[in-house]
Parts: structure tokens; sequence; C-alpha cells
């Protein structure tokens, strides 16, 4: 039996931590404070050794800079902890355990934060199409939205361009039908392959 | 709110304490420091010259003087890595300390600079 109840998850309420937008949006605010930061710097260093500017100007340009830099931590801080202690809850049972009795544990608890939200979109997507969600759109949506796998794809000398054009037509092109089950067999298979190669790592 | 603070005071300190652990080991480990000490006065590089068989006590005394020069600037050069290895380490300890105690100063220092950033700004 396919144990598997991704809604029942601890990754999925780090899913639905992610969304709130202070973690949602962390990571863009820390990288604009920190390009702020740097310029209202760069020109405080000019202006304080240059003295091209006025001292009210310097002073304002290095209010500025402490500013955008203490936001900048504070984004950083935000962005730390969700990646560090939101996005990895902490598992119950070990992995080697799970792989030796799959059907006793829910598999879906061991997902990492890219896969949950490849995994979560992958179950939206087929219940809005009213079919079983099967490993092509998982497949689709976890090359969606990993920039990680342009390296193994360029390495492979694949368009990952084309296959995800190719993977979009095939899964849009999905014709509804009342499903048997939840989860198609080779989105099954696909899983919990995955689960026992990750147990070896 | 509980999760913050248990991560912030607990989880992140003891990763930090791992990771200085880790580079001090680390620096050990580059810089062979207790493996110089032990092979302190062993030859340089392995050059040694053979005292030879019966007894030619000029031959006697060029091998012992080569065999102490060996020695002499074995010890040298381990002296020097065995003080830089340290000096690495001492910074180490410095760096991993700045860091341990500047993560607790931390939310002190973002608040104290954002607020006379602010203060620069408006008055």
């Amino acid at each position: 039996m396919f144990n598997f109840d991704f809604k029942n998850t601890a990754i999925n309420d780090s899913l639905r931590w992610s969304r709130q937008p202070v973690f949602a949006f962390a990571n863009l605010f820390k990288k604009i404070f920190l390009g702020l930061s740097f310029i209202s710097f760069l020109l405080f260093s000019y202006g304080f050794l240059s003295e091209n500017f006025t001292l009210i100007l310097n002073r304002t340009l290095f209010g500025a800079f402490l500013v955008f830099f203490s936001s900048y931590l504070s984004f950083w801080l935000i962005d730390v902890f969700f990646s560090m202690r939101l996005a990895k809850p902490k598992l119950t049972i070990e992995i080697s355990q799970a792989a030796l009795r799959p059907e006793n544990f829910n598999i879906a608890e061991f997902f990492s934060i890219e896969v949950a939200k490849a995994v979560g979109k992958t179950i939206k997507f087929c219940e809005v199409k009213g079919v079983e969600a099967n490993s092509t759109a998982l497949f689709y949506f976890l090359l969606k939205d990993n920039p990680k796998f342009n390296f193994i794809f360029s390495r492979l000398l694949l368009d990952i361009s084309d296959i995800k054009k190719n993977l979009e037509e095939r899964i849009k092109s999905f014709e509804e039908k009342t499903p048997v089950k939840l989860y198609a067999s080779n989105f099954e298979n696909t899983v919990l392959e995955s689960l026992w190669i990750a147990q070896g790592k | 709110m509980e999760q913050v603070i248990g991560w912030y005071l607990s989880e992140v300190p003891k990763n930090i304490i791992k990771a200085w652990k880790n580079f001090l080991a680390f620096g050990l480990d580059y810089f062979s420091i207790f493996l110089l000490f032990k092979t302190f006065f062993s030859y340089w590089h392995r050059y040694k010259s053979s005292y030879g068989r019966g007894f030619d006590l000029k031959r006697y005394f060029e091998a012992a003087s080569f065999n102490l020069i060996s020695r002499a600037l074995g010890a040298f050069v381990r002296s020097i890595f065995i003080v830089v290895g340290i000096a690495v380490e001492i910074c180490l300890v410095f760096l991993g300390l700045a860091v341990f105690t500047g993560w607790f100063l931390l939310p002190f220092l973002i608040s104290g600079g954002f607020l006379f950033g602010v203060r620069l700004l408006v008055f």
C-alpha cells in the first residue's frame, strides 16, 4: 500500500509558512537592502574621503547606510530562520527505517521544501484537471521551479527549456476523466524509487 | 515565537560551536601540528648520511655533522610551520569567539544601528 498523506506533513506546514509575505519576500528584500546599503556606503565613502559633499549630506548618507544595512541584516535573519528551521522540520523517524517498510510510514514527510513545492503544485494541478497525480506533472513542476537542474541538464547536453515546453504541452493536454485513485502508479513508483535512492545517500 | 527563540538561543549557537570546532580541527590537521611535534627532530626530507662499516673517524664526523644539520634544518622548518599553525589556530579561536558573541549581540546591533541611522536621517 502506498502511504502518502501530503496534507498532514510538517513540510506542508513549512510550505504554508513560506507563503507568508514575511518569508516569501525576505530573500528579495534582503537583496534589495544589501544593494542599497552598498550604494549608500560607496556614496558616503566618496563624500567622506573626497570632502566633496556637505556634512549634512554625508550624515544623511551614513544614516541611510545604517538603516539599509540593519534592514538587510533583519531580512537575512528571517531568511536564515526560514531555511534552517522552518524549511527543514525535524523528522521523528529515520529515512532508512521508512525505506525498509514504506507502507508503514508517511513518505511525504521526507520531502525537501523544493520537492514539497513541486508535489503540492502537481497535486493541485491534477485535481483541477481531474486526473490522477502523475510523474509527468511532477517532473514538469520539479523542472519549472528548480534552477539547480539547469546545471545537470547542461552537463548532459539536454535542452531544459525544450523539455519543459514539451512537458507543459503534455500536461495541458491531459484529458479529464474520473480518477480511480489519487496518485497514478508512475507517481507512486517515482516517489518510492526516490526514497530508496535518498536513503542510500 | 517559542520556535524562534529556541532556534536563536539554542540551535544556532550549537551549530556555531560545531563549525568552530571543525575549523579548529581543520587547522590542526592542515598544519599537522601534532605530527610536527612528534617528528620535530627528524631528518629534513630523510636526508641522512650513513656511518658505514668499521671505524673511520673522519667519515664518522662527516656523517654526524651532516645528520645534525639535517635534523636542525628539519626542526627549524617544522618550528616555522608549528608557529604559523598555532597563530592560525589562535586567530580561529578569536574569530569563532567574535562570531559566537556577535550572534547574541546581533539583535541589539540591528536595532541600535537602525535607530541611530534614523536619528542621523531625521535630526
